[in-house]
């Protein structure tokens, strides 16, 4: 699934033939779900504003920072765990209010994010990361004809200013690609 | 593995949820919840180092103030976490999935702030492969890995 999954032409510029193992599922978790897991990040920082790469390259122009940004979400995963598919560099304000406001007015929540304001400014750099793989999270009751669904194919991650990380939400890329706080601003515009 | 239970709002991809993670050969050990919308899941908070062998009660409580409706995350009675909601639903419905060892859910819900009430009936069960699962009464569920149920 992966494989095939990795043909559409839309996705990642950073893709590699790269297969999930356990181990590489594992270490994924480990990261989204468990915030105490932190990681050696690499040269992050060096931008200024707001950076994207990989899935909506194309509709933000002048990726500056995008290299780093997509390295930095790589390393968290290692060579061989997973792929990214989207590397994106936000202000902590904006995440915040993309998470709390994204699927308004269906459902409003107060995003984690404001919890940090003593550790970080609202200005501090946070880079989202989207991955391919598949992962098992949260999946919600069983759908109405009995069956399971099938496991999640993307894995959102926040990359904090210290480099700690924070888990934000597992989907599949059908019938729509995750969200962004890039491609929500865009939409409201 | 997840020990969980949802509410499952307007179909089964909008839901809440709240519930126990274990993970990586039980190296780590959370509570969990967030909520479900267009079949994506949206982890809202957690909190590690649960213990094996305690028992907990979950809760996932339901207000409406005339305009919107809010659901609370507790456990043992403790404020986990909220959102906010302008979905009502055509439908509210509870249920559970068990995948811890060998550990037992117990199955109450409550109405209109109403003493608690057991459940009654088994409407659904879905075991995956690998797992394994039986109801002991209306009210108790006992699930495990592979065949340790």
């Amino acid at each position: 699934m992966l494989s095939n999954d990795r043909k559409t032409s839309t996705e990642s510029t950073s893709r590699r033939a790269l297969a999930p193992t356990i181990l590489g599922l594992c270490l994924g978790l480990v990261i989204g779900l468990v915030w105490w897991s932190f990681v050696s990040r690499g040269a992050a920082g060096s931008a200024a504003g707001s950076a994207v790469a990989g899935e909506s390259q194309a509709s933000v122009s002048s990726a500056v920072g995008a290299d780093t940004d997509l390295l930095q979400c790589e390393q968290l995963m290692g060579e061989d765990a997973t792929g990214v598919v989207t590397a994106e560099r936000d202000k902590l304000t904006t995440v915040a209010e993309w998470q709390e406001q994204r699927h308004a007015p269906d459902v409003t929540v107060v995003s984690r994010l404001r919890s940090l304001a003593d550790r970080f400014p609202s200005d501090a750099d946070v880079t989202v990361c989207v991955y391919a793989g598949q992962f098992p999270a949260p999946g919600g009751p069983p759908v109405e004809d009995g069956t399971s669904r099938p496991p999640y194919d993307r894995m959102t991650l926040l990359v904090l200013p210290d480099g700690s990380t924070l888990f934000d939400s597992a989907s599949r890329s059908t019938p729509a690609r995750p969200d962004t706080p890039q491609r929500w601003l865009l939409r409201r515009s | 593995m997840y020990q969980t239970q949802w509410v499952i709002i307007t179909g089964t991809n909008n839901w809440r949820e709240i519930g126990s993670g274990h993970q990586c050969a039980d190296r780590f050990r959370y509570w969990y919840w967030g909520y479900g919308y267009a079949g994506g899941w949206y982890e809202t908070g957690h909190t590690p180092g649960l213990t094996i062998g305690q028992s907990h009660t979950f809760k996932i409580s339901r207000a409406f103030n005339g305009r919107v409706t809010a659901y609370f995350f507790s456990v043992d009675d403790t404020y986990k976490g909220s959102l906010i909601s302008s979905l009502a639903g055509p439908r509210v419905e509870a249920g559970t999935a068990q995948v811890s060892q060998t550990t037992h859910s117990f199955l109450h819900y409550q109405v209109n702030g109403g003493g608690f009430l057991n459940f009654s009936g088994r409407d659904s069960s879905v075991v995956d492969t690998g797992m394994c699962g039986s109801w002991l009464a209306d009210t108790s569920w006992r699930a495990g890995e592979g065949a340790s149920c």
